[in-house]
């Protein structure tokens, strides 16, 4: 309480994002291995699904959290229940975003070249989970001063 | 055709997800991290590789479909917040599937077909 300005520090520090690019030295062999089959089955169920029904079915296969499960899942192995809710909780503002970029292109790829339309879908994707998380993290960081 | 189509799905989706984790993996702290769990990865590398080896029409088709899965996603990644905590990662993954599947299916019902 003696020095209020180091209090809200701590509090807003919890949320800011932080670059480490040298994490990236971090990034298990194994861990990515995982991943890519994970993202790759599901890349090919979802074309299966789309071959046999529609392709409209097999699209929503192209948004299955395989990634969350496989993320979730090696998280709480190295690390604790506690840090795979925290992720949870990014990950329902990445999925909010997911909508938009989703509606986007399915809105625009016939109309646009498609590189603009993935491009610019994407970008929407980062700006609303972004903007989303700035949101959440302000209105958490004053919760936590109260 | 069909052989490399699914070569190339699958190389795609693999490789997308991989650079998503990479991006992941150099954020802190995690709940800012966990946005890129989210990542429309597979989406954009199943696209990519629908646009050049089918054209735009089924693409465009499959996107509509994301749009339901998408919101399965979030139904997923709510519940999974609850649910990793209160039992494990990989069982409260499997329990958050319920409301996924729930989720897109009515998405899809309402807003695509």
């Amino acid at each position: 309480m003696s020095n209020p300005a180091s209090h809200d520090d701590t509090s807003r520090n919890h949320f800011v994002p932080r670059f480490q690019p040298g994490r990236i030295k971090e990034a298990r062999f194994r861990d990515m291995a995982v991943r890519f089959v994970f993202g790759g089955t599901i890349s090919v169920v979802a074309a299966l699904v789309g071959a046999a029904f529609t392709e409209s079915i097999g699209g929503i296969f192209t948004a299955f959290p395989a990634i969350l499960v496989a993320s979730l899942t090696l998280i709480d192995k190295e690390e604790d229940r506690e840090h795979a809710s925290y992720d949870a909780v990014g990950a329902t503002l990445g999925a909010v975003g997911f909508i938009a970029c989703a509606l986007f292109i399915s809105l625009t790829l016939q109309r646009w070249a498609a590189a603009a339309s993935l491009g610019v879908g994407i970008s929407i994707w980062l700006v609303v989970s972004v903007g989303l998380y700035a949101l959440y993290a302000l209105l958490a960081s004053r919760r936590s001063e109260d | 055709m069909e052989v490399a189509y699914y070569v190339g799905k699958f190389l795609a989706g693999g490789t997308m997800v991989v650079l998503f984790a990479l991006v992941s993996e150099t954020f802190q702290p995690k709940r800012f991290a966990g946005l890129f769990s989210a990542a429309p990865s597979v989406l954009l590398a199943s696209l990519i590789v629908t646009v050049v080896l089918k054209g735009t029409a089924p693409a465009s088709a499959s996107a509509s479909g994301a749009v339901a899965g998408a919101v399965g996603m979030v139904a997923f990644a709510v519940a999974s917040a609850w649910a990793v905590y209160r039992f494990k990662g990989l069982v409260g993954s499997l329990v958050s599937l319920v409301p996924w599947a729930v989720a897109s299916l009515v998405a899809y019902l309402v807003l695509v077909r």
